[in-house]
């Protein structure tokens, strides 16, 4: 029978209790969880009828709260949904062959949650750069530019959105050197994310210790003084989803 | 994202909603091509090849601004190509009726195409 890989865990020093643990989360999930061992590492799973089962949004939602209420917990290293295997054996297969990989992947993340970090513009931002990039800018605009053509205009616009767009990127750039200067003083474990949106500023992923949780919130305060006009939003404790980077596919 | 999950923030809460909203995934980023609309999965999938070519010519074009290499005559021609260029992918967005949020390509964990 398939089996759900939930997450994966050393086994030398958690067996004991992360299996009463997962004894007592399948009572409260009602789904049957189970840990198949080696002698270094275990997995969490559960077992499944079907192989290429279709993702529905209230199974990935079941499959990340457990992941998420055993992170809270214990230190695992986090599957993504759909890592389904055909068989037990599959299971101490693929912790046997990438034994070396998960066994460093989990002493980096040990007793470590992962939090977010974001700092994107308000709205008020956003209307006062344009109002002023368009002032600055047109200051900056070369000579060739000026004229009454519609090529011209049509070029002199394009070149103050590019104006504006490396001002943009710089100003992030500085922001984000802030941030890492701040996020440095407890954490070298530091992941910066592609501004997936042109609201965000920052949009930063990290793992500390658990026992520096309180100090992290000092420091996103202090940040926020800092960047005020500014939304900052702090998020976790997360599975180390983006320091566990695990694909069975 | 879960609320309990929110240590902290400072700012407008709807404005961080509304932007965190944006995140979520969808189903715009991805190429839908089945038997029944192979025409305008392929085109979708021309027109933002296109579009990314068509901005990173637009990205040159402002670096030879800023390097002043270019001529008044070659000023002229640039905005004239780039106008029409810009003219010509309009017609073509209408005509398979895609706008510039579809003309997008998510790629996972490298993030958006454009």
């Amino acid at each position: 029978m398939p089996l759900i890989i939930y997450a994966i865990f050393d086994s030398i020093n958690y067996i004991d209790s992360l299996s009463s643990y997962v004894d007592a989360l399948s009572l409260k999930s009602k789904i049957k969880l189970e840990i198949i061992s080696t002698s270094t590492l275990s997995a969490i799973v559960s077992r499944t009828t079907d192989l290429k089962k279709q993702a529905c949004q209230n199974d990935v939602m079941i499959y990340a709260t457990i992941i998420g209420d055993i992170a809270a917990k214990y230190s695992i290293l986090p599957m993504r949904y759909g890592s389904i295997v055909s068989s037990p054996f599959d299971v101490t297969e693929l912790l046997n062959n990438h034994n070396e990989t998960f066994v460093t992947l989990i002493k980096k993340i040990t007793d470590k949650e992962e939090y977010s970090l974001r700092i994107l513009y308000s709205h008020l931002d956003k209307e006062k750069n344009n109002t002023e990039d368009f002032v600055d800018l047109s200051q900056n605009v070369p000579n060739i530019l000026q004229g009454n053509t519609d090529s011209k205009k049509y070029l002199l616009n394009k070149y103050i959105k590019h104006l504006s767009e490396e001002k943009r990127l710089q100003y992030i750039d500085k922001i984000q050197s802030i941030v890492a200067c701040n996020l440095q003083t407890i954490t070298d474990l530091i992941v910066y994310n592609k501004q997936t949106t042109t609201g965000f500023i920052v949009d930063a992923v990290f793992m500390i210790e658990r026992s520096k949780k309180s100090e992290l919130l000092d420091l996103v305060m202090q940040m926020q003084t800092l960047f005020s006009e500014h939304n900052v939003v702090l998020s976790g404790p997360w599975p180390p989803y983006n320091f566990s980077n695990i694909n069975i596919g | 994202m879960d609320s309990d999950k929110i240590l902290y923030y400072a700012g407008s809460a709807d404005e961080i909603i509304e932007e965190l909203e944006k995140l979520k995934p969808g189903i715009q980023g991805r190429i839908n091509a089945t038997p029944d609309n192979v025409e305008s999965g392929l085109a979708k999938l021309v027109l933002t090849l296109i579009e990314l070519i068509r901005k990173l010519i637009e990205k040159q074009a402002m670096r030879r601004i800023d390097g002043n290499s270019l001529t008044e005559a070659q000023i002229e021609e640039l905005g004239e190509t780039l106008m029409k260029l810009e003219k010509k992918m309009e017609e073509l967005k209408d005509i398979f009726k895609l706008t510039d949020k579809d003309l997008n390509l998510n790629l996972g964990p490298l993030g958006d195409l454009m």
